[in-house]
């Protein structure tokens, strides 16, 4: 007698791929450096510590740096293999990450510094966007490779 | 040009100097910014003498300059007010000694300003009104050395049957470098008493005859010592004289209020006091309620029979009074007493001036039931609203002329040293005296109560029949204090051979009248030198008192006329010294150029201001959010709010806001969300900017996104968990298949190599 409710579930299973952990783990990145970023500036007023907020930002834009790595990481996952997918997450993350980069940027004038002296901001992102690009050309090969 | 640049900064600093109010510094001490090489004494001289009623101290200082710049020193003399007062200064250089002048204040600081203005050396001795002192503007050229001779005279009052006069010597001992001298000469024209230097047995008193004293203190290396106290007494009635070539005849006669003339006279006054309790909001800290209500518990169980006591508790603008009318002391009503001061919760502004009112009141009271109103007043001192000093000791010298009326303070726990002072000052000055209460009420107030003096005899008159021109520098008719005496001291015309009735009368206890008749045969009367001064600065110290209790035009045009004619510095008087013009041509105005480095009196170098270019300084909101806590932390911490001292608050835009006299307001704190108005008699806090919008929307938008973020970190880990489930439920075998598929997958849509 066929096991009927394996059957089901393993054509549950094969019916749509599987969701990315990458890609979930890219949103929570982006909510926990949100809610980082949020209770930073839940501390404004007459017990604020620029000491505290400063170490708050900056753990925040650490996080929300990870999450960009997660969501980017999961969007080559995907690309090569067909039977994961990253929902609508690896994108939310992405998003999460990036509006509280710049919102923690902004807050540490990160963000003016940056925009002052862009000629150095454009090397650097062009330095690491090749670094980026030549691994993941390298992450597809040994993928061939096996 | 250079040579105008530098009178007009020399005009801005002696400005500055006579208006910039600072605490008062130690005894003749010289005010310099920091230097590598500061001006030195090389030595300070002192010579004292003492008489009876009278002191005359000539302070003999050496100053250096050891730099290879010009220095322009000043020496501020923060003398006692109703005491001391220069009466004369000599410049020496070398061997030459350069005399003063008295000029009034205006025009000895435009002969001074001149005289520099021209390259003249000069020096100026004047009343700094702020600062509460005089000071000696004096130059002082590289590797020279400049000594300065200081007079000054005051008279001295009996108290508990002695004279008693202080000399700072602790500062003359940590300044001099190389020697410091004193020599005190005692010489009374009644058989010397007692004479006594407490805090300094090591020094010996050499007795010279019935009449004269001496005391030597020769030290080549200064130490720091203790300030010389002398207190000396003389046996008996006192008569002498003095007599000028111009015809002028000056007699002194004093009789000891234990005199056995007066003894079935004596009548010790009862008392009134007057007890004015500080009720604002710092008196609620460092338990200072509970000492003061210790204090007043204590003070007016002390009363007698036939004494009263007034109480009255005030804050911000409300003086409450125990009874409105002066009343006696009985054990049964001690009860009402605690229970009337356990009523207040110390809060509100201080305004010391603000019992004043009431105080007048009882002291008329008092007057008109035959006591003699003392005013005991309680504080910790620190007034927070108008009137501040020197307004406030004015309102003060103003109600213990007019009534005669001594006034003792209690410094309640005092802050530090300022707020101490201010209360010294109202009473100290006023008859009275200060007592510090630290951590128990009952020996202060010991002290307070055996401080006070009550007259003993009143309206006693003296008279000098048979002569021409009498005048009286003393009060006449006077009132004979406990432990204190019967003075006059009067000028006529006349010689000293000339035979003297000196006439005493006074009404005994019955109010019969008494009197005590004296003739002297001129030769017979004693020769006293320094009488002619002590006419003259018993003149000046009624009159000084008189202009600052009631600044009456007639009055301080008769001081200006006094002092000038008698070289005596006052603060309406100054005394200039100018040398002669050293031959110097441009040389001088290139010179002084130099300066810039050693600005004139120590005041500290001008400097040009910054540039007020405006480049753009970005601040990251973060660090602006830490300056506008820190603004709100320093607003809400302000002493004034800690302490409780703000009598309300408005907000800006209020309708109270709107009803506040802001032309008639002074500014006590500037904050950024709070200013602190004394206005209306009240001190009033007004906020502005607060709540900040930015802050709450921060705040609210932080709030908001914590919730999203938490809502969201929990939606995405059950649907983690779900998937993890699914996975686990499908089995290895799927997950094998699925691997197979997807190297499949690649295989399909990757081409090959």
């Amino acid at each position: 007698m066929p096991d009927l409710g394996a059957h089901d579930l393993g054509n549950l299973r094969s019916d749509g791929p599987t969701l990315s952990a990458t890609a979930l783990r890219s949103t929570k990145a982006g909510l926990v450096a949100l809610c980082i970023v949020s209770f930073a500036l839940a501390t404004f007023g007459p017990w604020f510590n620029l000491l505290l907020a400063y170490g708050l930002m900056v753990a925040s834009m650490a996080v929300a740096v990870a999450g960009i790595w997660w969501a980017d990481r999961a969007a080559h996952e995907t690309h090569r293999d067909r039977t994961l997918t990253n929902g609508i997450y690896a994108r939310s993350g992405a998003a999460l990450s990036v509006a509280t980069l710049l919102l923690s940027m902004y807050y540490t004038g990160l963000l003016v510094l940056f925009l002052v002296f862009w000629p150095v901001l454009f090397v650097v992102l062009l330095i690491v966007w090749t670094l980026h690009r030549s691994l993941v050309d390298a992450g597809t090969a040994s993928g061939l490779r096996a | 040009m250079k040579a105008a640049w530098f009178v007009f900064a020399i005009g801005l600093v002696v400005v500055a100097l006579l208006s910039a109010p600072g605490p008062a510094a130690a005894f003749c001490v010289i005010v310099e910014p920091p230097t590598p090489l500061p001006t030195q004494v090389n030595g300070t001289q002192v010579e004292i003498q003492l008489t009876e009623g009278f002191a005359r101290v000539v302070i003999i200082k050496e100053f250096y300059n050891p730099s290879d710049q010009p220095k322009q020193g000043q020496i501020a003399f923060p003398l006692e007010k109703g005491h001391e007062l220069i009466t004369d200064l000599r410049l020496k250089i070398g061997n030459v000694t350069y005399g003063s002048s008295t000029q009034n204040r205006t025009d000895a600081l435009n002969a001074f300003l001149e005289a520099i203005a021209k390259g003249q050396d000069a020096a100026l001795v004047q009343y700094d009104a702020p600062r509460d002192v005089y000071w000696i503007a004096v130059t002082i050229p590289p590797k020279e050395a400049r000594t300065t001779i200081t007079t000054l005279e005051m008279p001295l009052t009996k108290t508990d049957g002695f004279y008693d006069y202080g000399y700072r010597l602790s500062i003359d001992a940590r300044d001099s470098v190389s020697y410091l001298r004193v020599h005190v000469h005692v010489e009374t024209t009644a058989p010397l008493g007692d004479v006594l230097l407490p805090g300094h047995s090591d020094l010996s008193v050499v007795r010279n005859g019935l009449h004269m004293a001496d005391a030597f203190l020769n030290q080549t290396r200064p130490t720091p010592a203790s300030d010389l106290q002398i207190r000396f007494r003389a046996a008996g009635a006192s008569l002498s004289q003095f007599a000028e070539v111009n015809g002028d005849r000056y007699v002194r006669f004093s009789l000891d209020a234990t005199d056995p003339a007066f003894a079935s006279s004596i009548r010790p006054t009862p008392r009134a006091l007057l007890i004015l309790l500080d009720g604002s909001g710092s008196m609620g800290f460092l338990d200072r309620w509970a000492l003061a209500k210790d204090a007043v518990r204590r003070i007016a169980s002390d009363l007698g029979p036939g004494e009263s006591y007034g109480v009255a508790v005030f804050h911000g603008a409300t003086v409450t009074t125990f009874s409105p009318t002066l009343q006696r002391w009985t054990p049964a009503t001690e009860g009402d007493l605690v229970r009337f001061l356990d009523s207040f919760r110390p809060h509100g502004s201080t305004g010391l001036a603000t019992p004043l009112a009431q105080a007048d009141s009882w002291a008329i009271d008092a007057r008109e039931m035959g006591q003699q109103p003392i005013v005991v007043l309680i504080s910790d001192g620190r007034p927070t609203r108008s009137p501040l000093d020197p307004d406030l000791e004015t309102a003060y010298s103003r109600i213990s002329y007019d009534r005669e009326m001594p006034i003792f303070a209690m410094a309640v726990q005092p802050a530090d040293h300022a707020d101490e002072t201010v209360l010294h000052n109202l009473s100290h000055y006023h008859g009275g005296d200060l007592m510090t209460i630290f951590g128990e009420a009952s020996s202060p107030v010991a002290d307070l109560l055996a401080a006070i003096r009550v007259p003993v005899l009143q309206g006693v008159q003296g008279e000098i029949p048979n002569v021409a021109n009498l005048t009286f520098a003393s009060a006449n008719p006077q009132v004979v204090w406990q432990g204190g005496e019967a003075v006059m001291i009067a000028k006529m015309y006349g010689t000293t051979n000339d035979s003297l009735d000196v006439r005493m009368t006074w009404p005994d206890a019955s109010g019969a009248t008494r009197a005590l008749a004296i003739r002297s045969a001129g030769p017979d009367i004693p020769i006293q030198p320094l009488l002619i001064r002590q006419w003259v600065l018993t003149r000046v110290h009624a009159l000084l008192e008189a202009a600052h209790a009631r600044a009456d035009p007639g009055v301080i045009a008769e001081l200006t006329t006094l002092a000038t004619e008698n070289r005596v510095a006052t603060p309406y008087t100054s005394l200039l010294v100018l040398l002669p013009q050293p031959d110097q041509g441009g040389d001088r105005s290139a010179a002084d150029t130099s300066l810039p480095g050693s600005p004139l009196f120590g005041a500290p170098a001008l400097s040009s201001p910054a540039s007020s270019g405006g480049s753009f300084v970005f601040v990251p909101p973060l660090v602006a959010e830490a300056r506008k806590a820190d603004a709100l932390r320093r607003d809400v911490g302000n002493l004034l709010v800690v302490q409780d001292e703000v009598d309300r608050y408005v907000t800006v835009g209020s309708p109270e806001y709107a009803r506040l006299d802001l032309s008639t307001a002074t500014a006590r704190y500037e904050g950024t969300y709070l200013r602190i108005l004394d206005v209306g008699g009240e001190l009033v806090g007004v906020q502005r900017g607060l709540p900040d919008s930015s802050q709450l929307l921060a705040s609210g938008i932080g709030f908001a996104g914590m919730i999203f973020a938490v809502a969201g970190l929990a939606s995405v880990s059950r649907r983690g968990s779900r998937s993890r489930r699914d996975e686990e439920v499908v089995g290895p075998h799927t997950q094998v298949r699925s691997v197979a598929e997807s190297t499949a997958t690649v295989e399909r849509t990757e081409p090959p190599d």
